[in-house]
């Protein structure tokens, strides 16, 4: 029998790592499901989920990721992953938009941004943001429920960064997969429905 | 995954560079509106036209924030007139281009094409009553616009109609001399005229088009003018190879952005999706400008030598990359050259760099042909009618398609400036040179045999 769990290492970027603590995953039995690894401004962080045997517990295969880098250097976290729901709300369903925001930065610029988007139910599925020279740039990925009016979202946003010189854009995602993936080909273009419902004129 | 260049380089397009859908053009059949009683089919086309379009606007309108996309006209494509109104004379046809006009006010629509005839092999009835209501119409209606196709491969050259056209267009100036023959700017002659144009003025439903079907006219010159100057900044010794790559890469981007706005135009409306059509569309403002993309290249003055050539790399690239990003390619699909909507093309033919015979060259190797050039109010109509068989003939040649909308303005001469205002620009009037000399020519009338390689089945 195995059980999944969730790990997560954050650490100063260096050659090797990955191969550290997958091989520390692999030496205790453990079997990776998924994984998703960033670096930040040269920190290296990874998220991933392995099945590992029921007799290895979380407290020792923290200890075993732990010691495949030097002494203190990583900081892990290995939790049971639980089964069946997640303890979360309900996900919104909807329209995937990508919003980018640039301007000058200002502290709690993205707390406003995320309260925000939390109030209309919007979640955000992937965010990146950096600073230079006093400027910042914000670029993620929205879930925007079906009923909310893109243009109102687009002025109320547009709003939380007064500074003149401030550019927000929030368009549907398709019309960059459509510019950027060779082998896009439009929903509609493939729904049966299309040809059996266009007689409504 | 989407990569966060490619995010920004699409939003550099729209916001910088002014990538935009030209026209999204619904195409409504109108055939079953004809009727024994004129006020009847009048209104037959009023409830039609409204039925089909009344949503066109606000579906354009929603799309556009959802993509962030601006969606520049939203116009109407309707079946010939020469057919719907066929019984009805030339007073009849007048109606119908009222009733058009009323569909527009109602839908806010900016223009509808179809007040159209096709004679390339010989007249109806019908097409002589539209023939002799243009001047009426397109002095007393503001959005409809009209178009004759009076040649084609098949068929050769209507030598009668394009002299009957020559005539018409004098008849046109003159009822909108208050408008320094503005209606002639909304009449388009052609060779080979498409059935699944969606830019104007000459856009029309074709026989073999869907009942309601949207068809596309993608963005203007602006974008792969930038796309171009980026590249050579980035690297100053790019070959013309290299420069051809640039533009069918830029083209590809902006063909389907309009596929993607087009399909879920037509989906929201209950329409078939028809075509894009590629053709590079300038606009009077500056940055928009076919010409501008020709000097980028490296002709300093539009109109020398290598002129040719230039638009024939552009025209050909932007094909390639837009028949690579949609299977729906259609209507004119070439760079436009119309001088009075194009602030360069302007500009070289006020210069005097750019002649009406360089221009001419110009249309065999793109779209569509002697564009919105301005001549003297007094050229004769057997020389414009020698000027419309010139260029009909390169479409029919060619198998190609071919077209004059050029505005005698009456009381000015060679030199002068005119200015039709918005989207139609303004320029400096064109010298026609030699009027007169191809009379016998024209006045023999008859039809130019078709081509050889016409005969292909």
């Amino acid at each position: 029998m195995s059980q999944e769990v969730v790990i997560s290492v954050l650490t100063p970027d260096r050659v090797g790592l990955i191969a550290g603590v997958t091989q520390a995953i692999y030496a205790a039995g453990g079997n990776i499901c998924a994984i998703s690894q960033t670096v930040l401004q040269g920190y290296f962080t990874i998220i991933l989920i392995a099945a590992v045997p029921d007799e290895c517990t979380p407290e020792q295969l923290q200890k075993a990721v732990e010691a495949s880098g030097r002494a203190g250097e990583l900081s892990v976290l290995v939790r049971p992953r639980r089964r069946g729901a997640l303890p979360m709300g309900p996900m919104p369903s909807g329209d995937r938009f990508v919003l980018t925001m640039s301007g000058r930065d200002q502290p709690g610029l993205l707390a406003r941004i995320a309260a925000y988007l939390a109030s209309r139910g919007i979640n955000i599925e992937d965010l990146a943001a950096h600073t230079d020279g006093g400027r910042f740039l914000l670029m993620g990925e929205l879930t925007l429920p079906a009923r909310e009016d893109v243009r109102q979202v687009y002025i109320d946003l547009e709003a939380l960064v007064p500074t003149p010189d401030a550019v927000v854009t929030l368009q549907h995602i398709n019309v960059f997969v459509a510019t950027t993936e060779i082998g896009f080909r439009h929903r509609s273009v493939l729904s049966p429905r299309a040809c059996s419902e266009r007689k409504t004129y | 995954m989407l990569r966060t260049e490619d995010i920004l380089s699409t939003i550099r397009m729209v916001r910088q560079e002014h990538l935009d859908v030209r026209t999204v053009t619904l195409g409504v059949n109108i055939l079953d509106c004809a009727s024994p009683d004129i006020t009847q089919a009048c209104e037959k086309v009023r409830q039609k036209l409204r039925r089909c379009a009344m949503r066109l606007v606000p579906v354009c309108d929603d799309l556009s924030a959802k993509y962030g996309i601006p969606i520049v006209n939203k116009r109407l494509a309707v079946s010939p007139l020469s057919a719907v109104g066929a019984a009805h004379g030339e007073a009849g046809l007048l109606q119908l281009a009222r009733a058009l006009d009323a569909a527009c006010e109602e839908t806010r629509i900016d223009l509808v094409g179809g007040f159209t005839a096709l004679v390339q092999k010989g007249f109806t009835e019908g097409d002589h009553a539209l023939l002799r209501s243009l001047p009426r119409v397109l002095a007393e209606t503001q959005h409809v616009c009209a178009s004759v196709n009076v040649a084609s491969t098949k068929a050769g050259i209507n030598m009668d109609a394009v002299l009957l056209m020559g005539e018409l267009l004098r008849e046109i100036a003159h009822a909108t001399a208050a408008q320094d023959g503005f209606g002639c700017a909304k009449l388009v002659i052609f060779a080979n005229i498409p059935e699944d144009n969606p830019f104007m003025a000459g856009a029309y439903l074709g026989a073999g088009e869907p009942e309601c079907v949207v068809n596309i006219g993608v963005s203007g010159p602006g974008v792969i003018r930038r796309a171009l100057e980026r590249a050579l900044q980035a690297h100053q010794q790019l070959d013309l190879g290299a420069i051809a790559e640039e533009i069918k890469t830029t083209a590809f981007r902006v063909t389907r952005v309009g596929e993607l706005i087009g399909r879920e135009v037509a989906e929201a409306l209950g329409a078939e999706f028809g075509i894009v059509d590629l053709s590079l569309a300038p606009t009077p403002t500056p940055g928009d400008s076919v010409g501008e993309i020709l000097q980028v290249m490296g002709i300093a003055a539009i109109g020398a030598p290598g002129t040719t050539a230039a638009l024939a790399l552009l025209n050909d690239a932007v094909k390639k990359g837009g028949l690579f990003a949609s299977s729906s390619v259609g209507g004119l699909s070439g760079a436009f050259i119309p001088v009075s909507e194009d602030s360069a093309l302007g500009a070289a033919a006020a210069a005097g760099h750019l002649s009406l015979e360089k221009l001419e060259a110009m249309t065999s190797v793109c779209s569509v042909g002697l564009d919105m050039i301005a001549v003297p109010g007094d050229t004769d109509a057997r020389t414009l009618a020698a000027l419309i068989a010139d260029e009909m003939a390169i479409g029919v040649m060619n198998n190609k398609t071919t077209a004059v909308r050029i505005i005698p303005v009456p009381g000015k001469r060679a030199g002068e400036r005119v200015s039709f205002g918005g989207l139609f620009g303004g320029s400096t009037i064109m010298p026609v040179r030699e009027c007169g000399a191809a009379r016998a020519f024209v006045e023999r009338g008859g039809r130019i045999p078709a081509p050889l390689h016409s005969l292909t089945n």
